[in-house]
């Protein structure tokens, strides 16, 4: 069914020289607010909304056959990151989690990523190139802690929007259907390979009580996938072997390939919406309305996403909101928990979500919410007792 | 409150919800038995000593015939028990067991969903603030979450903590709940960015300075279900199988006997039937 949607803007390569470089930004839960009122974010929710309207009603195709030439060379870059793992093994350790190795990995993609976007990217765009390059260098996991999550996998989101901000990637439907059916396939499958090979653990687990330990955007995208038709019900996930043409279906047989034991235990949030879900579009806005309250509205996810340049970072309301106390954390789920106040990622459960998991255009408005889920703070100033060595 | 108090224990080992009322009753109880015990609570052998559960329910039940992920159902019976039987059972605290790391970790979400708003969280966490930091066995075997902390040298020094507090980020009590030890030379920063590691030798000169035969902790997953180290002064207990799904790992729990001689029950996940059914639980407010 055709749906209004908004289009993204274009950033001219002739005005990039003159936009500052992107830097951590989001400190405060405050600045959580700015960032959910900056244009940058109404970018992101245009964009995502837009890939999501693309693949309603498509398989993920058996074939890499894209006409894009854009396209291609993103999985050329992927390949080549792959192909690294094979020249990176696993460290010989007596480590459960977190593989030295992985460090290495993340040295060689520091040391190589201005070649690797130099290779991807027309010479015109080379000043492009160190705007784009803090999200791939994010998008793959933390070097530090050694583990992978949701802000990760935003951070690549966010390299791809910035990508099609700058029109290299053109945000019309069939490129866009690629990115999520073509790039996002192949790119699942590198973190879930580097996930395994390195032994990361999963960032902001909320254990049994999140949707998945790491990933997010397959789930919506997938449900997008579905969102029209009713010849698979939202209760087939319950039913695995699911095939591998949506990347719903791919994201639960991930879970089945890593964890063991009764499904509505380890995944409880995925068994209700199997269960309790009328339907595939109920699920889509649902998952829409969840990852921003839950990914990008959490300081402790989003504090780490570089803003300013491409991904504006401005008011484009008066900032005068109330925020949401918002506990701190971090990550856990394989043996260490790490404190809160050390890093990355967090629930705050409840608050309420602006309007772009609505079918039209996301329109952004400054809005209150309701507090969050406690009268207590954390400690502004976390103890800085923290040189992340290697989880055990 | 006996009978009722048992009925409560026969329905939270089915698995089976209390209301919010009878989790308020409970926890004000519990905080009245926890507020007169000490720091360090003195236990005589035998003694089961148990690691991390990480509210792995079922296997918590498998747990108890040796010798889920509810964490709040389990917490309650937990609970209930030490009402129902405080002299034999000692709870004490994790890191886990604060206001911080419960909101990351799941149990915030897991009693919002079940009782739809806050209390049963917030009461669950003031009596955490009353468990006892550690417990020691007929004098010679200290029992503690973490571990260590460069700034107690002995016990006693840990009786001198106020304890009834959120767990600190850093500090001796913090320490206590958040450190590990590991092979190296002395204290090291932690990786968790809580607590420190701390090596053999710091270990044997807190075992000495103490008359103690062993130190007793969990906080880390074995593989094994428990891990000895520093020639046998210092031993990690692990108690939840197949930890969060994923790591296949066996669990344990070291009985000691009446001559502290140790024996370490190995046990794996819960057989699939024993487990439970699927509750028919709405989805999430997102998806209304």
């Amino acid at each position: 069914m055709a749906r209004q949607l908004a289009q993204l803007r274009e950033i001219s390569l002739a005005d990039i020289a003159a936009l500052d470089l992107p830097t951590l930004k989001i400190q405060t839960d405050e600045d959580v607010e700015i960032w959910r009122r900056s244009r940058s974010f109404q970018d992101y929710a245009i964009f995502l909304r837009r890939l999501n309207e693309s693949v309603v009603g498509r398989d993920i195709p058996t074939s890499d056959s894209t006409s894009s030439e854009a396209i291609r060379s993103i999985i050329t870059l992927l390949d080549s990151l792959d192909a690294w793992i094979d020249e990176v093994p696993p460290q010989v350790s007596p480590q459960r989690f977190g593989n030295l190795a992985f460090r290495t990995w993340g040295r060689r993609l520091e040391e190589e990523s201005d070649a690797l976007l130099a290779k991807l990217l027309p010479s015109a765009y080379a000043a492009v190139v160190p705007h784009v390059k803090p999200y791939l260098l994010t998008s793959f996991g933390s070097f530090g802690r050694m583990d992978y999550g949701t802000g990760h996998e935003t951070s690549f989101a966010l390299f791809l929007l910035c990508l099609t901000l700058t029109r290299f990637l053109h945000p019309v439907p069939e490129e866009e259907r690629s990115i999520v059916l073509t790039v996002f396939p192949r790119y699942l499958r590198l973190c879930w390979r580097l996930q395994d090979v390195y032994k990361l653990e999963p960032a902001g687990s909320h254990g049994v009580w999140g949707l998945d330990d790491s990933s997010f955007l397959g789930y919506i995208l997938g449900s997008g996938q579905l969102r029209d038709q009713t010849a698979i019900p939202v209760s087939a996930v319950l039913h695995p072997p699911l095939p591998d043409n949506n990347l719903y279906f791919m994201s639960i047989m991930r879970i089945h390939q890593v964890k063991h034991g009764p499904f509505h235990e380890h995944s409880s949030q995925l068994h209700s919406i199997a269960t309790g879900v009328p339907n595939w579009g109920k699920v889509n806005s649902g998952l829409f309305k969840m990852y921003e309250a839950e990914v990008l509205r959490k300081r402790v996810v989003v504090q780490h996403i570089p803003l300013g340049g491409l991904l504006e970072w401005d008011s484009t309301v008066p900032t005068s909101i109330e925020a949401t106390p918002n506990p701190t954390s971090t990550v856990d789920t394989s043996g260490t928990t790490r404190a809160p106040w050390a890093s990355s990622s967090t629930p705050t459960p409840g608050g309420s979500v602006s309007s772009w998991y609505s079918n039209s255009l996301p329109a952004l408005t400054a809005r209150r919410h309701g507090s969050g889920p406690t009268q207590m703070r954390p400690p502004e100033v976390p103890p800085s007792k923290t040189t992340m060595g290697p989880p055990r | 409150m006996g009978s009722d108090l048992d009925e409560q224990i026969e329905q939270l080992k089915r698995c089976e919800p209390i209301s919010e009322e009878q989790v308020k009753r409970l926890c004000l109880k519990a905080r009245e038995i926890l507020i007169e015990e000490a720091n360090v609570q003195h236990i005589d052998s035998p003694v089961t000593i148990c690691g991390d559960i990480h509210g792995q329910f079922f296997d918590l039940m498998e747990l108890f015939s040796v010798g889920g992920f509810l964490v709040e159902t389990f917490l309650l019976l937990l609970l209930a028990l030490k009402v129902r039987y405080p002299e034999r059972m000692t709870l004490i605290r994790g890191n886990h067991e604060s206001r911080q790391i419960t909101q990351v970790y799941g149990f915030y979400d897991e009693c919002q969903r079940k009782y739809g708003g806050s209390n049963v969280w917030r009461w669950c966490c003031e009596v955490f603030d009353y468990l006892a930091l550690g417990a020691i066995v007929d004098g010679r075997v200290f029992g503690v979450h973490g571990g260590l902390s460069p700034n107690l040298h002995s016990i006693d020094q840990i009786r001198t903590i106020d304890r009834k507090q959120e767990v600190p980020h850093d500090g001796p009590m913090c320490d206590l709940l958040w450190s590990d030890p590991d092979d190296i030379q002395g204290w090291g920063l932690s990786p968790r960015g809580a607590g420190y590691l701390f090596g053999a030798d710091i270990t044997k000169q807190f075992a000495h300075t103490n008359a103690l035969d062993l130190i007793a902790r969990a906080h880390q997953l074995a593989m094994e279900g428990y891990k000895l180290m520093f020639d046998r002064t210092i031993v990690t207990v692990w108690s939840a199988p197949n930890y969060c799904y994923r790591c296949g790992n066996v669990a344990s729990i070291l009985e000691l006997d009446e001559h502290l001689g140790q024996e370490y029950k190995v046990f794996s996940h819960a057989p699939l039937d024993v487990r439970s059914v699927p509750a028919k639980r709405p989805p999430a407010d997102y998806f209304l």
